[in-house]
């Protein structure tokens, strides 16, 4: 722009803005940590001498990581609260168990994936309401779906196995036979590996942004051509399906998928990890449900404590590190590079770019809520 | 052309607009001005469908756009700017621009998920339009930065980028002065003259800024309690009696300070 050059020189971002910049974009976790991360876990197995009882938290490690994900897909990027994930899981595991029991001799791939549509079709169906409701309503929506499908299970008679539940049958891969805590592992970390890739891809697409759009600014995002409910409901069977399949993992981990399994505190586990680990964070969702999984295991011992233990660390983690632990390379780079940045809030303006004092945003209200001419 | 006809709407018992007539010829800049509470929002949220009216047609190139629902109005190339700058907080202003442009994806969310040559071919336009945008604007240093962490002024001008982005052949601008410095308001006018030009738009510009309405418009209308109390161009209207009694009867903005 030739014309005014001082003004544009003084419109764009200057000094600590840049710096603030340069931390953000050096925070994002490099292809190179992906890969080590993932040789970790490839050859993790085998320093662990293939215990069996490791690899089975392990597994249990991976699955609720792709559920805490699924949860974040929901929350963290797409601004809808749930407390319910663990009836999208339920219906994953319970689809995988009737599917594989009734038709024995289908390949591992269809139980899988439809253990992800069956519960992708749940999600539409919740989400075609849901989708409605906002903050607490949703909450309390969720909560009532979260806490019918475990008692749904258990009045299912035969179909679902009531009381003593379901025997997942072992699965086929090729020749393996998944009977065994290590090629499980291994189809666990496979199906988390392709699921993330898929979330980053919707996340890097005009449905992903229409998530993030209506989190952001749900009333003004019609005019940007976004038809919300509409994209609620998009979100909530995405969601539910990355969910379903966690769920068939679940259910060839556990071997058995039992009503009991399911009950509210497990939704409340999710809910806590996506909130440990950041929202909007794919690797604090992961980092977050593999850390609550080994506070749990240790909390076992403690016997009736174990769920207040959970509590107080995810309070304490919460203290600590506000912003969940996703924040906290970002929070490390700011401390270095200059307190400033981490001090002023998110949404409030230091300077404005001519000089003057800027003016703190209007707080959002509806775009149809003010009549002012 | 966009032309409004009759155009009536309350609340209860306000009268927001009282048989509004208004029309905004192809490639021209007008400008709504009126004290505060007139009803100029509310033309605005009309014709972008956030508002139903009583009475009154609405109609776009001759196609009746008050059938429509909200998000289909950009279908149409009707974009909009907002008073209180929405913008996606949480995204950087490249995608903040971008969602501007995604109306015009087909891809439903399994082509998306999976990325399909057609996704990134949007995804690639996308981009190269939001930089285009952001040149204009003289912006393209921010172009990463997340949208919650600008600057007021950079956030008008992120605002305005992304009505600007789909080439619409129409935008409503809500107040896009509001809350600028002096010397940002002299950047914005001359972006704003710029717009038909390089856009092929029309613009539909509601503002106080007198010096920045009179600066860029062909034609200004006057409302005030709903109704249109004055219509022509910057010069006839500055001069029109009826229009100073209404500023000063309403509001201490004097009409007759824009030169």
């Amino acid at each position: 722009m030739s014309r005014l050059p001082g003004r544009v020189a003084a419109l764009r971002s200057r000094g600590r803005r840049d710096l603030a910049a340069a931390a953000r974009s050096a925070l994002r976790v490099p292809v190179l940590v992906t890969l080590v991360v993932l040789v970790v876990a490839l050859v993790f197995p085998r320093f662990q001498g293939w215990n069996t009882t490791v690899m089975g938290l392990a597994t249990e490690a991976l699955t609720y990581g792709l559920v805490t994900m699924s949860l974040n897909l929901l929350m963290g990027y797409g601004g809808q609260v749930s407390v319910g994930q663990g009836g999208f899981l339920a219906v994953g595991a319970y689809t995988a168990a009737i599917v594989a029991t009734h038709f024995g001799g289908l390949p591992f791939i269809v139980v899988l994936l439809l253990a992800g549509l069956v519960t992708a079709a749940v999600g539409l169906l919740l989400g075609l309401p849901a989708g409605r409701l906002r903050g607490h309503y949703l909450a309390v929506a969720t909560l009532g779906f979260g806490l019918a499908v475990p008692e749904i299970a258990l009045n299912g008679g035969s179909l679902t196995g009531g009381y003593t539940g379901l025997i997942m049958p072992p699965q086929n891969l090729g020749p393996v036979t998944l009977n065994n805590p290590v090629p499980v592992y291994y189809l666990a970390l496979a199906v988390l590996v392709v699921s993330a890739a898929a979330i980053r891809g919707v996340l890097t697409s005009p449905t992903g942004r229409r998530f993030m759009a209506v989190r952001d600014s749900q009333d003004t995002a019609p005019a940007m051509g976004i038809n919300v409910g509409r994209t609620k409901v998009v979100l909530f069977t995405l969601s539910a399906f990355f969910c379903g399949l966690a769920g068939y993992v679940f259910a060839l981990n556990n071997s058995i998928v039992e009503y009991s399994s399911f009950d509210f505190s497990l939704s409340l586990f999710f809910f806590a990890a996506v909130i440990v680990g950041g929202l909007g964070s794919m690797w604090g969702s992961l980092i977050g449900a593999a850390l609550l999984v080994v506070i749990q295991q240790e909390a076992v011992s403690l016997g009736g404590f174990s769920e207040a233990i959970l509590g107080v660390a995810v309070v304490i983690a919460l203290l600590l590190v506000p912003g969940g632990l996703a924040a906290l390379p970002r929070r490390t780079r700011a401390a270095i590079a200059g307190p400033r940045i981490l001090r002023r809030p998110a949404g409030q303006t230091g300077t404005g770019p001519g000089g003057l004092p800027g003016q703190p945003p209007a707080p959002s209200s509806p775009a149809g809520a003010s009549r002012e001419g | 052309m966009l032309q409004i006809e009759d155009l009536s709407l309350s609340f209860g018992g306000v009268q927001a607009i009282d048989g509004l007539n208004l029309t905004v010829p192809d490639g021209t800049i007008t400008a709504l001005i009126g004290p505060n509470g007139a009803g100029k929002t509310s033309v605005l949220n009309v014709v972008n469908g956030f508002f139903r009216p009583q009475r009154g047609r609405v109609l776009h190139d001759g196609l009746d756009l008050l059938s429509l629902p909200p998000y289909a109005v950009i279908q149409r190339g009707i974009a909009r700017s907002f008073q209180n700058v929405a913008l996606f907080g949480g995204l950087s202003v490249t995608d903040n621009l971008i969602v501007g442009y995604d109306h015009r994806s087909r891809t439903g969310a399994l082509r998306d998920m999976l990325h399909t040559p057609k996704v990134i071919r949007h995804e690639r336009t996308a981009r190269q339009r939001a930089q285009e945008v952001l040149e204009f604007l003289g912006i393209t240093g921010i172009a990463r930065r997340r949208a919650d962490e600008l600057g007021f002024g950079e956030r008008k001008l992120v605002d305005l980028g992304r009505a600007l982005i789909a080439h619409p052949s129409l935008v409503l601008l809500d107040e896009p002065a509001s809350g600028l410095a002096e010397g940002q308001k002299a950047w914005l006018a001359e972006v704003l003259n710029r717009i038909p030009a390089e856009f092929g738009a029309a613009v539909l510009v509601i503002d106080h800024d007198m010096r920045v309405v009179m600066g860029v418009s062909s034609r200004v209308i006057v409302m005030d309690f709903g109704r249109k109390i004055a219509e022509g161009t910057p010069d006839e209207v500055r001069s029109d009696p009826v229009v100073i009694t209404a500023y000063l009867g309403g509001s201490s903005r004097g009409a007759a300070d824009g030169h």
